[in-house]
């Protein structure tokens, strides 16, 4: 007699109600194999891989919900208590537990106390044996984003294929819901890559396969997709966001990673800054031939011995890497997009590296600060200003208040700040006669050497003595 | 007994006069005092009683190496040698002051690897010998035919004896003439200076040491190896300095120090040139491109405007395990009219040949042929220049006509003073020979050092000094490292100039002066542990607790043999700016700890120097004999005291002008710090807490006990 859990019906013995729930019970599972059977024909006859799977949805199982519209006279609840009998599970042989002792007791003992064991247990098996469950095969699965549970039969489908299901409609739900939501609230598109902690339990590529399936499911038919020039793939829905209006979201995002990317490689490359106005040039494309001769490899071959091979390289190495995003944008950058993006960009945590800087002309120039300080951005900016007399004048202000120290002339005849060494005195000269640099004041070390203060936050004795040091006694002490 | 990684756990001991050839348990009777000049006070102490003098056969010289010599801990690769300091004056007891010399290349690793942990030498050989150690074979054997070559020649004869793959240490001429101011060149070009006339008072010309065996390591392998990478990680360039001497990409600070490398620097003579070019921390490997040092030793330029460094360096050198590479090997083509080589390498002073001329020559190229020139020679004969004290001595005794009137007419009229006033290269020639083979009068005086030089010519130290801006300390020795109060302090302690790059190092890292002093009061704990350059103030006891940290930790550096000349790159400072520039105070005591299992936290390890500090400063009071160590031994010169005419009060900004009183309080201050007595003595309580109580007991007998 199968156990049940069901109180006989008024008017009804329990014989009489055993007798109903098996009727209901095998109708039940009639319609759960049918179902099944009809999916595993299809599933059977379709190529099983990739996107091919996503045609078929979690309803071609029989959902719980959907048997309640078949057989409405049952009512929920006997439903369910007829589902939890036909899905209760067998419970294990309690014999297990009483060998382990012998087999322990085996170890110290002679061997055939072991085997005397086994008879005794094979007579016990009859005794306990509890009587089959018709239908072992039904099982369920449940879609974890409603909470629907549905039940399919495992002699025609895989359980692993049915929690495949089930997790392609979680999936498909909770994607749909994000991306409307982001839509219609933010205006925003939603990546692809965003998408991963949504549904944490999936295989590696396995999004991909619902998000195809997504893609010709009716009901997400507003779920619209977007492959931007960098490669980023975004979701959008159409019920909120236009096509145009996402096409243009992407390209702003485009232009943002562009800009980025070039403030980047020049700021690592390079050490420049970019000028703003730049940003509008196009950057040729490699030429094949450099492109065929994969640089990053070259790079291993041949130690790089000097600075200029090593940026030549380096320059090689990011070409490979990829084009340059906004020399690809079709229309090329309108102005308008270009002061719209940076705007954006100086609020957006992704690219809090980029540093802008301004002069009193109004141009900007941009460099990252994971490759360049603000420091020497500072020397570059009055570099490219090419003013002699203020960057002079500043650098020296700057060391003077900085360390603090007065400014040996001679640091001027590096590159960096832009001064012909041939010019320097002369400039020098000049500079000091000018009222706006009147705190920047000339003394020098016992060997002659001059040196550069502003009385500003040094004064004379202060810098003479450390020009002398620099300049005589640093030598003594090697 | 512990079995520890690190020591090798023998020390070679060799009677020249005996020929008897010994070892020792390091760790049982030295694990206490590392290694290096450490192993070398507790040799001194045990072996060498007041009276000894420095070329007497009972007098020892130690060869000394440490636990993490050879080892790959990032820049262990040196060589302590200690003994009586020749230049020294004599004490009451007769006794010259002992000190160390410390020198580089591949020798000291070298010597671990034969299975040493250092080398003790005594007595005297009858005739001249070479020491050979061949792992643990080790015999004298005969320097006749190398005796009065120079240094060159030996190491030449000796590579053909017994293989290329040697190592040595050799004296030259002036060594073995027992010239007082004579050093040992080991690997052949890395001077150790002071003790040359040590080795030629006991006949032995050179050590030759080949090394086959390997050295253990504590900790795990990789353990070890990612703490190695870790220092390598933190530390700055050479000398500690941590920011770039020129403005770079990746640092927000720039100036001074030894971070020379930028675009459009070369090792102009390589093949082809090597640009030293941006070289930002935590790129491992291109960290040996930090330190142009060639552009700065030979910085003139020439009539092109090229530095005439960068066009004949050919790469940097240096050490066993040292990534920072500041030796130049050169190239100068030039030098072979003289009839010396072109191909030469040496660092610092040592490249610095011209010092004794009364000017540069205003011909570039000249200067610099004069500098190598000298170099080269001086390296040749193993002549020594006291740090460029005796380039000042010879300028003072030839512009005040002292030499003139003492020396013989025919002396003085064979001396050719025109290449000298024009600073002709040759007259390096004539002027190291005499120095080496003490030549007249006037190459005896050469090698006398600046105290007996003083005491000969009666001169009036204070009046030399205050001409010559700053030149002889004390005792003999050099001004060096100094600065404010502090910089006063570390030179008092010492019996030479004080070699203490913990000190110079830290105060030119590069940092503004704000964040190396607030770093500084965080190691000290105490505020005001540092002073901006010529601005000082009235002392602090943080100053004088800097001074005992720079001088333990020096000596921990000259004992466990780790380079000295990065300062404490890495533990106190570092490049790094999300770290705030800070570096990890205890990564040395972690890589002592690592190597040798014996773990010890930053206290710990401090300890251990403040232990062989304190042995050092028995030492020194036991040869002086006095129980006034405060004004006979912790001495300074005049000079710091005044102002070069301009009579600026103390404590008045631009110049380093320091106060009677107040150093009277720097030197309290100090005393306190050690724990020693207002007389400069060690106390029994400070030995006894350091596990010297046999110290303090042989110190009271002589009633030199604070």
């Amino acid at each position: 007699m199968t156990e049940t859990s069901q109180l006989p019906e008024e008017g009804k013995s329990e014989a009489e109600a055993v007798k109903t729930s098996e009727k209901i019970q095998k109708k039940i599972a009639k319609i759960v194999r049918e179902n099944s059977q009809n999916l595993g024909k299809k599933l059977a006859v379709a190529s099983l891989r990739g996107t091919e799977r996503a045609q078929y949805t979690v309803s071609a199982l029989t959902g719980v919900s959907f048997l309640g519209t078949l057989l409405p006279d049952l009512g929920p609840e006997k439903l369910e208590a007829n589902l939890a009998e036909m899905l209760k599970e067998e419970a294990p042989e309690p014999e297990k537990v009483e060998t382990e002792p012998a087999k322990d007791e085996a170890v110290e003992a002679e061997p055939v106390e072991a085997v005397k064991v086994e008879p005794a247990k094979a007579e016990a098996e009859p005794a306990r044996k509890i009587k089959e469950n018709k239908f072992k095969d039904i099982k369920s699965v449940v879609v974890t984003a409603t909470g629907a549970r549905y039940l399919y039969s495992e002699m025609y489908i895989a359980r692993g294929y049915a929690e495949f299901l089930a997790r392609a409609e979680a999936t498909r739900i909770l994607v749909a819901e994000k991306v409307r939501e982001t839509s219609e609230k933010l205006g925003e598109l939603t990546t692809v890559s965003s998408l991963d902690s949504l549904a944490p339990a999936l295989e590696p590529g396995e999004l991909d396969v619902h998000l195809a399936g997504l893609a010709m499911d009716e009901r997400f038919k507003d779920i619209k997709s977007l492959v931007a020039l960098t490669g980023t793939r975004y979701l959008y829905s159409d019920a909120y966001i236009t096509r145009e209006r996402a096409e243009a979201i992407a390209r702003a995002e485009v232009i943002k990673a562009g800009i980025a990317k070039r403030v980047r490689e020049t700021s690592r490359n390079l050490a420049e800054l970019t000028t703003v106005s730049s940003l509008m040039e196009p950057v040729p494309a490699p030429e094949p031939e450099k492109a065929e001769a994969r640089p990053a490899e070259a790079v291993e071959a041949e130690p790089v011995k000097t600075e200029a091979e090593r940026i030549e390289a380096a320059r090689a190495e990011a070409e490979a890497a990829g084009p340059d995003l906004l020399s690809t944008l079709v229309p090329p950058l309108e102005p308008g997009e270009l002061d719209v993006s940076l705007a954006e960009m100086a609020k957006d945590e992704r690219f809090k590296d980029i540093k802008s800087l301004v002069v009193s002309t109004g141009a900007v120039y941009l460099y990252s600060e994971t490759f360049i300080s603000k420091t020497y951005a500072g020397l570059l900016l009055r570099a490219e200003v090419n003013d002699p007399f203020a960057t002079i004048a500043e650098t020296v202000r700057d060391e003077s208040r900085i360390y603090p120290r007065p400014t040996n002339i001679y640091r001027f005849n590096v590159p960096v700040f832009n001064i012909d060494p041939a010019e320097l005195l002369t400039h020098i000269a000049r500079m000091l006669e000018r009222e706006e640099y009147k705190d920047i004041k000339m003394v020098h070390a016992s060997n002659g050497v001059p040196f550069l203060y502003s009385n500003l936050y040094m004064e004379e004795p202060f810098a003479i003595g450390l020009a002398e040091w620099e300049a005589v006694e640093d030598e003594e002490n090697p | 007994m512990a079995d520890y990684g690190g020591w090798q756990g023998k020390v070679l001991r060799v009677d020249l006069s005996t020929g008897k050839i010994s070892s020792e348990d390091t760790v049982a009777k030295y694990k206490d005092f590392l290694g290096g000049e450490g192993l070398a006070w507790k040799v001194m102490w045990d072996e060498v009683p007041p009276g000894t003098k420095a070329f007497d056969p009972e007098n020892r010289i130690i060869f000394g190496v440490g636990p993490a010599t050879g080892t790959g801990w990032p820049t262990a690769g040196r060589l302590s040698v200690t003994s009586l300091w020749p230049i020294s004056p004599e004490q009451s007891t007769g006794s010259e002051l002992p000190a160390t010399g410390h020198g580089g290349g591949n020798f000291a690793a070298e010597l671990k690897y034969a299975g040493w942990d250092s080398i003790i030498i005594q007595g005297k050989s009858a005739d001249p010998v070479w020491l050979y150690i061949n792992d643990s074979q080790v015999e004298l054997r005969d320097a006749r035919h190398i005796w009065g070559n120079g240094i060159f020649r030996a190491n030449a004869a000796i590579s053909a004896e017994v293989g290329p793959e040697v190592m040595v240490t050799a004296i030259g001429q002036a060594g073995e003439n027992l010239v007082r101011q004579s050093n040992m060149m080991a690997a052949r070009s890395h001077g150790v200076g002071g003790l040359g006339g040590v080795m030629g008072s006991k006949n032995l010309k050179a050590i030759g040491v080949k090394g086959t065996k390997s050295i253990k390591i504590a900790a795990d392998k990789g353990d070890w190896k990612a703490l190695c990478e870790r220092w390598m990680y933190l530390c700055g360039a050479n000398s500690g300095s941590v920011v770039p001497s020129t403005p770079q990409p990746w640092s927000d600070y720039y100036g001074g120090g030894r971070w020379w490398a930028r675009k459009g620097l070369f090792w102009g003579a390589a093949y082809p040139a090597v640009e030293t070019g941006i070289c930002p921390p935590g790129d491992v490997n291109r960290m040996g491109l930090r330190t142009m040092k060639g552009s700065s030793d030979f910085s003139r330029r020439d009539p092109s405007g090229r530095i005439i460094g960068e066009l004949i360096t050919t790469r940097m050198g240096g050490c066993t395990s040292c990534p920072l590479r500041c030796h130049v090997l050169y190239d100068n083509p030039r030098l072979s009219q003289y009839g010396y080589g072109r191909y030469h390498s040496n660092t610092c002073s040592g490249n610095q040949g011209t010092q004794h001329f009364p000017k540069q020559s205003s011909d570039t190229w000249l200067e610099t042929d004069a500098k190598q020139l000298g170099s080269v020679i001086a390296d040749d004969y193993g002549t020594w220049q006291n740090y460029g004290q005796l380039g000042k001595d010879v300028q003072y005794l030839y512009s005040h006509h002292v030499w003139e009137e003492h020396l013989t007419a025919d002396e003085w009229d064979s001396i050719p003073w025109d290449l000298y006033d024009a600073g002709d290269p040759k007259f390096n020639l004539f002027y190291y020979k005499a120095h080496a083979y003490r030549e007249g009068e006037f190459g005896e005086d050469l090698g006398l050092g600046t105290w007996r030089l003083f005491e000969k010519y009666g001169l009036d130290p204070h009046a030399v000094d205050y001409e010559k801006k700053k030149t002889n300390w004390k005792l003999g020795h050099k001004y060096h490292h100094s600065g404010a109060q502090e910089g006063a302090l570390i030179n008092m302690l010492m019996n030479r100039d004080p070699q203490n790059h913990v000190h110079n190092s830290y105060w030119g890292n590069g940092l503004p002066f704000e964040i190396s002093v607030a770093i500084m009061d965080e190691i000290t704990g105490l505020p005001g542990s540092m002073r901006e350059r010529n601005n000082n103030v009235p002392v602090t006891r943080g100053q004088a607790r800097y001074a005992l940290l720079s001088h333990i930790m020096c000596m921990i550096h000259n004992s466990v043999t780790q380079c000295d000349y990065n300062g404490m790159s890495g533990a106190w400072v570092t490049p790094w700016k999300d770290r705030n520039y800070r570096g990890e105070p205890d990564i040395e005591a972690r890589l002592y700890s690592a190597l040798t299992g014996d773990t010890v936290d930053r206290e710990g390890y401090e300890e251990i120097g403040l232990r062989m500090a304190n042995l050092f400063r028995a030492l020194t009071t036991r040869y002086m004999d006095t129980p006034n160590m405060r004004d006979d031994h912790d001495q300074c010169p005049d000079y710091v005291f005044e102002d070069y005419g301009q009579d600026r009060a103390p404590f008045t900004p631009g110049h380093d002008r320091l106060d009677r009183d107040d150093i009277e309080d720097a030197r309290d201050f100090l005393y306190e710090e050690f724990g020693w007595s207002s007389s400069g003595l060690a106390t029994r309580a400070t030995l006894e807490g350091l596990g010297l109580g046999d110290v303090a007991d042989i110190m009271a007998t002589q009633n030199l006990l604070g």
